[in-house]
C-alpha cells in the first residue's frame, strides 16, 4: 500500500506524529521524511560505515516511536528526531569507545561558504590556500564540543535554538561554541599551513 | 566537489515498521512522561523548600544566638559569626541548592537555561523562601521541632543557647528567683540544672531587678567569685528569649537593651574610677603640702584605676571591659 498520497505528504510533521498515534503505518511518513537527513548527519559526526548508519537509525526511529507521546508540539520534530539521532550516535561511539572524527559530507561550495564564515576576508583564505580537504581534515582535530555545533550551524544550517533542542545547552551557549569552535578551527588551519 | 555520498535510501522504513509489529513496540503514555515531568518540577519544590528552610533556620541561628550580648563571648562580630555559623545548615542548603539544580537541568526546557541561570534562581527563590519562613517565625519552629523529634541526632538553638548560658564559670547562668533576701543585695536562684546560687544583685539597675523579680527564667551576666561554689555576683538579667517565638524587632530591642546597660556599668565604673583617683589626689595634695611633691606623687596614680579600687565587680567582666577600651 503507498502511503505518500500527494495529500499526506502536504501534512506538517506534528500533524503525522498526531496520525501516527492513531496508526503506526503512517511512522513510515517520518522515516522517509527523515532518514536521508539523519543519515547525513550521523555521517557527520564521524559514521562512516552504512552497516553502523543503520543499525543507528534503526534505534533512533524506533526510539522516536517509542517516545511519541513525549514529543512537544510547542517544539520542531526535526530539532526533536536530530536529538534522538545526535544522542543514539555518542551513545553507539561510547559503547566502541570511538571518538568522533567526523566526515564532511558535503560539497565544495559548502565547505568554501563554511570557510569564508570563519574568516575576516577572502585574502586569508587565499594565504592560506584552503581547500575542502583541509578544512574537513581540521573539523576532524576539534574539540567535539565544538565540532558538534559547526557542523549542526554549517552543514545542517540549524538555527541558534534548533541547535540549543538539539545539543540540550542554552541558546548562548550555541553562540559561543560557535565562536571558539571557528577560532580553534582556525588556530589548526594555521598551525597545519606552517608546519606544511 | 563531493567528499563522501551518503547512500541512498535503504529499506529502513520497513525494517523498522516491521520491527515494532513483530517486538509490538507502543508508544509509552502520555502520563508516563507528565508523571515524569511532575516527579521532577516536585522534587526541585522539595529541594528547594528544603534549602529554603536551611535558609531561615540559618538566619534563625546567626541573627540570635549570643547576638545580645557577643562582647560578653567574642572579641568582635565577626568572631561570633565564624563560631556560630550554622555549618550543618549551610551544608544542607548547598546541596540542597545543587539538586534542585540538577532537577531543573532535567525539566523538560531546563537545558534552556544557563548555569548562572538556573543557579541564580534556585539560590534567589531559596533566600527568598528562607526570608518568608523567618518572616513568619517558622525558623524557630523547624528549629525547635528538629530538636524534639531528633534527640541526640539535632541540637535546636535553644538548647544551645541554654547550654552557653548555664555556664557560671564564665559568668552566665540561665536562672529563676526562687527568694529575695530581706536586704535586698541578695537573691536566691535556681539554674536550667536545679542548682540553687546565692546571687549578689547590689550591682544590678532596677530594670535588672525587676526582671528578675517576675519569676520568669532570665539570663543572668556577671561573675563567679573564685572559691565560691554557690555564689554568683550578677550585673545584668536578660529575659530568656526561647520560651516564645520572637519577632526581629524583639531580637533588636534585647540587643539595644544589652548594650544600653552595659554601657551603664562602664560608665559606673568609670564615674567610681574618677572619684578614687580624685580622692586620691585630694589626699597627696593634704599630705604633701607643696605643688611640685604632690605632682612627684599624682604621677604615680595611674589613669586607668584598677578595678579593685573601684569596688566593682561589674566592671570587671568581658563585655564592660570591651567597652572601656
Amino acid at each position: 500500500m503507498e502511503l505518500l498520497t500527494p495529500d499526506l505528504d502536504s501534512r506538517t510533521d506534528t500533524d503525522v506524529v498526531r496520525a501516527t498515534l492513531a496508526d503506526r503505518e503512517q511512522f513510515g511518513v517520518l522515516i522517509e521524511r527523515y532518514e536521508t537527513k539523519l543519515r547525513r548527519y550521523i555521517m557527520r559526526l564521524g559514521l562512516r560505515v552504512p552497516d553502523d548508519q543503520d543499525d543507528v537509525l534503526q534505534e533512533t526511529f524506533i526510539k522516536a516511536y517509542r517516545n511519541l507521546n513525549s514529543f512537544d508540539t510547542s517544539l520542531s520534530f526535526s530539532s526533536w528526531i536530530y536529538r534522538i539521532a545526535h544522542n543514539e550516535a555518542m551513545t553507539w561511539f561510547r559503547r566502541r569507545s570511538v571518538r568522533p572524527e567526523g566526515n564532511m559530507v558535503s560539497d565544495g561550495d559548502e565547505v568554501l561558504e563554511f570557510i569564508a564564515s570563519t574568516q575576516d576576508s577572502p585574502e586569508v583564505r587565499f594565504d592560506l590556500g584552503l581547500n575542502a580537504e583541509e578544512v574537513t581534515a581540521a573539523l576532524a582535530k576539534l574539540d567535539d564540543k565544538y565540532r558538534e555545533v559547526l557542523i549542526l550551524r554549517f552543514f545542517e544550517h540549524k538555527e541558534y535554538d534548533e541547535i540549543s533542542d538539539i545539543l540540550q545547552i542554552p541558546i548562548g551557549s550555541v553562540g559561543t561554541l560557535i565562536h571558539r569552535g571557528k577560532k580553534q578551527l582556525l588556530t589548526v588551519l594555521n598551525h597545519d599551513a606552517v608546519r606544511i | 566537489m563531493k567528499l563522501d555520498t551518503p547512500p541512498p535510501a535503504s529499506g529502513l522504513k520497513k525494517d523498522v515498521l516491521s520491527r515494532i509489529e513483530c517486538e509490538n513496540i507502543c508508544p509509552r503514555g502520555r502520563w508516563f512522561y507528565r508523571g515524569k515531568e511532575f516527579l521532577v518540577w516536585t522534587t526541585w519544590i522539595i529541594t528547594v523548600l528544603v534549602a529554603a528552610v536551611a535558609v531561615a533556620i540559618s538566619f534563625f541561628v546567626i541573627m540570635h544566638r549570643q547576638y545580645a550580648i557577643f562582647e560578653a563571648t567574642h572579641d568582635s562580630f565577626l568572631a561570633l559569626m565564624l563560631d556560630v555559623l550554622p555549618y550543618l545548615w549551610l551544608l544542607v542548603f548547598a546541596a540542597a541548592a545543587i539538586l534542585a539544580l540538577y532537577h531543573f537541568r532535567n525539566t523538560k526546557r531546563g537545558y534552556r537555561y544557563s548555569f548562572l541561570t538556573i543557579a541564580g534562581a534556585t539560590v534567589l527563590s531559596s533566600f527568598v523562601g528562607g526570608l518568608f519562613f523567618h518572616y513568619l517565625g517558622m525558623s524557630f519552629v523547624f528549629d525547635d521541632a528538629l530538636g524534639k523529634y531528633l534527640p541526640g541526632m539535632y541540637v535546636s538553638q535553644a538548647m544551645q543557647e541554654k547550654r552557653f548560658w548555664q555556664n557560671p564559670h564564665d559568668g552566665r547562668l540561665l536562672a529563676t528567683l526562687r527568694e529575695e533576701t530581706a536586704s535586698g543585695t541578695t537573691a536566691i536562684v535556681v539554674d536550667a540544672e536545679g542548682t540553687q546560687w546565692e546571687v549578689n544583685i547590689s550591682e544590678l539597675f532596677p530594670k535588672d531587678v525587676a526582671l528578675l523579680r517576675e519569676g520568669k527564667q532570665v539570663r543572668i551576666l556577671g561573675s563567679q567569685p573564685s572559691g565560691e561554689d554557690s555564689s554568683f555576683h550578677a550585673c545584668g538579667v536578660f529575659p530568656w528569649l526561647y520560651s516564645k517565638m520572637m519577632t526581629m524587632a524583639d531580637f533588636k530591642h534585647d540587643r539595644e537593651d544589652a548594650i544600653l546597660r552595659l554601657h551603664e556599668h562602664r560608665d559606673r565604673m568609670l564615674e567610681r574610677a574618677r572619684e578614687t583617683y580624685q580622692a586620691a589626689k585630694e589626699g597627696v595634695r593634704s599630705a604633701s603640702g607643696s605643688d611640685e611633691t604632690m605632682t612627684l606623687a599624682t604621677s604615680a596614680i595611674p589613669e586607668s584605676v584598677d578595678q579593685s579600687q573601684t569596688e566593682s565587680q561589674c566592671g570587671d567582666i568581658a563585655a564592660v571591659k570591651r567597652l572601656r577600651d
